[in-house]
């Protein structure tokens, strides 16, 4: 067998450093990905934690109420250590969070932590149950309108994606609690049962201000896995694929859903913060004594340990959330190379 | 052998199209009109053409991927003895890979850039022929290492975008017959690839033709690959075939204006022994139209316009660093003509942009008429472009004419930028160019995109010679062109060099386009000049083994398996230096 034209040898040294590199490869991208984790949280937590430092809020104004006198506040705030500087106190906070204590409410001497905690199980279910149905439906849709492309479907699933998707929440959460709680009676209007209690009576109390949260992202992603699916219908690796012999099925599921998908769990990443904060208001509605809630209330009464454990909690979610879907569309294409 | 449905009266055939048309529905117009032939068991069809000419719809229909709206309207396609019009989607499925297959134009596009290019080999053979993954990935190295692929299970593992253009053809070549089907077509499978990559390309396709028997159509824009490889060749241009008949008659007695035109080319600028002689015994000793030497028209100054010295660039630091030039010696005197020729990565475009003061020059020094711009502050950098002092011209005049401009604006650029002259005097000087580059004085309103690729390279040449520039580098300038407009650019050149006396850096990877205009050639293979000296020296007797085989894999109307022997011996020898 002859040797190939120079232009076509692979370094034969390369091939001895394959597995090295792969895992060279591996252990960049973890490195990669604290590296942006890590800068990323510090700045999150030290601007929540400067937020609450200049608004100017006392725990001793909210113990004390307007007969404070100048001493009374000088104790408690030397109690709660915030006559220290800020840098300290920061460093301290810090300190406690990273250990997984937000620190005590102002207001009822609770502790943050365990409270979020007991709220955040509902705000997360409502929150993940409207992700899980924004996906399921969201690429339904996208996959159906782009397999009738510029056919009915495709224009009907077109239309109704652009409906719901300027619909705001509070207003579809309204709607179908009239419809389905206060009308047709099937569902119940308010309140929330612990999954303990059963999967039947946990998901009748979420699934509509789940369905509520989830239209604006089942249009956002249907409507970019359309476009990426329609695009990479177009490339040419699916002629190949259909010179080859491989059936349509085959070249949708490995060829141009892999190639297509892309754009659509982008949009996911920027959904997740959009469904937390469209929690906040869907809580009001049904009666879900969630963390929005709690956040909302803290606000109102300067409890200001208790809105920056929300906002830590928050902050770490989103950003652990965009780094999965960042590590996703790392698997799924890994020609983009983006990083993490 | 497949079992075919009826046994055809022409059981030799395995591929007959017989009147074939083919219909877009939704502009209402027939694109093909009427092709007929027949490919018998082990033959090789070739088809050229340029760009519409239908000659990729034809093999389009032939698969049964005809664009959405485009369909055959008439004639018959009978494949293996059966006609494939009535063949429901099932049956096609069964149908493609197993008897048919193809390879196309651009490999890095027909595979899936999410999936290492093994899996893509394996995947065929798992779901077609139901092997196991450990027998279907064995067999898949098997492929690889069938098409010449250097370390097969290195190149399993990587992804489209760690290989070069040769490496994926080669990959799609292995899919293509993996299931050892009886026809395959390559439709412009190696248009783009370097000269010698298209070579390697061209004599694996002939081998395996030999050793598991397959039956080819050869599609291709270039006349010579197709005459290489084929016994029967058909030429057609907007849909009608205009000539078919054996190879060897096509070569000899064109009778049709356009097929004489593709032979003429070959002949004019082509490396081309006489095209009615005897083959060549050996394929380096070709001889070449070489232009006569303009001793009369040559300037009396002979202070070089370029003098570039040990010149090394490279890019990127750290591991990452890629020596793209290595101590590049050359100089070009006043209305010389310079070739630069080396394979894609060789060199050559960093050589350019070194001219231009644009690459970070690490060694060496470039000196333009006279003053040294290898390191130029970006104010000096940008004075130097006023002066237009060096002109460029890119490969793609589409990409490089700004959309928005029309010809005279675009033309009149380089004059306004330098200013100094008032708006009656440029318009009398855009007009003095347009002219001086043939194109007609009405199209000096029109913007590129209503000009053809040829009108637009004029274009880019008029806007470059404009500043009366002391240097013009030509960056493949003909390679986007079709034949036709690749003869006529070239000969406006060939007429500007002696009328304008500029002096030119002709950059190609087309061997032929470089030893039809350059006085002198420079080889570049790996970031290094190998070989320079005369054109005609470079191309009667080349010496460095690289140069060898560039020589040896220029396609001629000419060439034949013995030819295929000798390349294959440089190769050998190139990848053991």
């Amino acid at each position: 067998m002859s040797a190939p034209p120079p232009a076509l040898t692979a370094p034969s040294a390369a091939r001895r450093g394959v597995a090295a590199h792969r895992i060279g490869r591996a252990v960049a991208s973890t490195a990669r990905l604290l590296a942006i984790f890590v800068p990323v949280f510090l700045l999150g937590t030290f601007l929540t934690y400067l937020l609450g430092h200049l608004s100017g809020r006392s725990p001793a104004y909210l113990q004390l109420g307007d007969a404070a006198s100048p001493q009374a506040v000088a104790a408690i705030e030397h109690k709660w250590g915030l006559d220290r500087p800020f840098l300290v106190q920061y460093g301290d906070w810090l300190g406690s969070v990273l250990h997984g204590d937000l620190g005590t409410s102002w207001y009822n001497g609770l502790s943050v932590a365990h409270a979020l905690g007991q709220r955040a199980a509902i705000t997360l279910s409502a929150a993940g149950v409207a992700l899980v149905l924004g996906i399921v439906f969201g690429f339904a849709l996208g996959a159906l309108a782009a397999h009738f492309h510029t056919r009915w479907p495709d224009r009907a699933i077109t239309t109704f994606t652009t409906v719901i998707s300027v619909l705001p929440p509070f207003i579809v959460g309204i709607g179908l609690a009239a419809v389905f709680a206060v009308g047709l009676q099937i569902l119940p209007a308010a309140g929330y049962v612990p999954i303990q209690a059963g999967l039947g009576p946990w998901l009748s109390h979420l699934i509509l201000p789940a369905i509520a949260l989830s239209f604006d992202t089942a249009a956002d992603v249907a409507r970019q896995l359309r476009n990426g699916l329609v695009s990479a219908y177009r490339g040419n690796y699916v002629t190949g694929a259909i010179v080859r012999g491989l059936g349509p099925r085959r070249i949708f599921f490995v060829h141009v859903l892999r190639n297509g998908i892309a754009p659509a769990l982008a949009v996911l990443g920027l959904k997740f913060p959009n469904l937390l904060g469209g929690a906040v208001i869907i809580e009001a509605i049904f009666g879900l004594s969630g963390y929005g809630v709690y956040a909302s209330q803290a606000a109102v009464r300067g409890d200001v340990p208790a809105v920056q454990g929300v906002l830590v909690v928050s902050v770490v979610l989103v950003v652990v959330f965009n780094l999965l879907v960042n590590i996703v569309l790392n698997r799924v294409t890994p020609d983009a190379d983006r990083g993490v | 052998m497949t079992s075919s449905a009826q046994v055809s009266a022409d059981r030799d055939a395995v591929l007959t199209l017989t009147d074939v048309r083919i219909h877009n529905d939704a502009a209402d117009e027939e694109l093909v009109h009427g092709v007929s032939l027949r490919l018998r068991r082990g033959g090789v069809v070739g088809i050229v053409g340029e760009s519409g000419s239908g000659k990729s719809l034809t093999c389009k229909a032939v698969l049964g991927v005809l664009p959405e709206h485009v369909e055959v309207s008439g004639g018959s396609i009978e494949l293996l003895g059966r006609d494939v019009a009535g063949l429901s989607p099932q049956e096609w499925t069964a149908l493609r890979g197993t008897s048919i297959s193809a390879v196309f134009q651009d490999p890095a596009s027909y595979l899936n850039p999410s999936i290492r290019v093994g899996k893509q080999v394996q995947e065929v053979l798992r779901v077609k022929q139901g092997l196991s993954r450990a027998a279907a990935k064995q067999r898949a190295i098997e492929l690889l290492d069938a098409v010449h692929l250097h370390d097969p299970e290195y190149v399993y593992e990587q992804y489209v975008h760690e290989l070069s253009g040769g490496m994926l053809q080669r990959v799609l070549i292995a899919i293509a017959i993996s299931l050892e089907p009886e026809v395959l077509i390559a439709d412009e499978a190696t248009t783009a690839l370097d000269t010698t990559v298209q070579a390697g390309i061209l004599d694996l396709l002939v081998e395996l033709k030999d050793r598991i028997g397959l039956s080819l159509v050869v599609v291709s824009h270039d006349l010579a690959v197709v005459a290489q490889l084929c016994d029967e060749v058909l030429v057609m241009r907007d849909g009608h075939v205009v000539e078919q008949g054996p190879t060897s008659e096509i070569l000899h007695t064109p009778q049709h204006e356009y097929t004489r035109l593709l032979v003429a080319e070959h002949e004019q600028y082509g490396l081309n022994s006489s095209a009615t002689g005897p083959r060549p015994p050996a394929p380096v000793s070709v001889p070449v139209l070489v232009p006569e030497p303009r001793s009369s028209t040559m300037p009396a100054s002979t202070e070089p316009v370029l003098q570039v010295d040990g010149l090394g660039v490279h890019f990127g630091r750290g591991r990452g660093r890629k020596q793209a030039l290595e101590g590049a010696s050359l100089v070009i005197r006043p209305g010389e003509t310079v070739g630069v020729i080396g394979e894609s990565g060789a060199g050559k475009s960093t050589l350019a942009r070194a001219v231009l003061g644009l690459a970070p020059v690490s060694a060496g020094s470039v000196q333009v008429a006279g003053r040294d711009i290898t390191h130029l502050s970006g104010r000096e950098r940008r004075a130097f472009g006023r002066d237009g002092v060096v002109q460029y011209v890119f490969q793609d005049p589409l990409r490089s004419l700004d959309p928005e401009h029309t010809v005279a604006v675009s033309v009149a650029e380089p004059l306004r930028i330098r200013g100094g002259l008032d708006r009656a005097a440029i318009d009398e000087a855009v007009r003095r160019q347009v002219r001086a580059v043939r194109l007609d004085e009405s199209l000096l309103d029109r913007f590129p995109g209503e000009l053809s690729g040829g009108q637009r390279q004029r274009v880019a040449i008029a806007r470059a010679l404009i500043s009366s520039p002391r240097l013009l580098i030509l960056d493949e300038p003909v390679s986007a062109l079709d034949s036709a407009n690749r003869v006529a650019i070239l000969e406006l050149l060939r007429e500007l060099r002696s009328t304008v006396g500029v002096a030119m850096l002709f950059i190609s990877h087309d061997l032929g386009s470089v030893a039809g205009i350059s006085d002198r050639t420079i080889v570049l293979y790996r970031s290094r000049i190998v070989e320079a000296g005369d054109t005609a020296r470079i191309v009667s007797a080349p010496a460095h083994p690289y140069t060898r085989l560039l020589v040896g894999s220029a396609p001629t109307l000419t060439s034949g398996p013995t030819d295929r022997v000798q390349r294959e011996r440089l190769r050998a020898g190139l990848f053991v230096s």
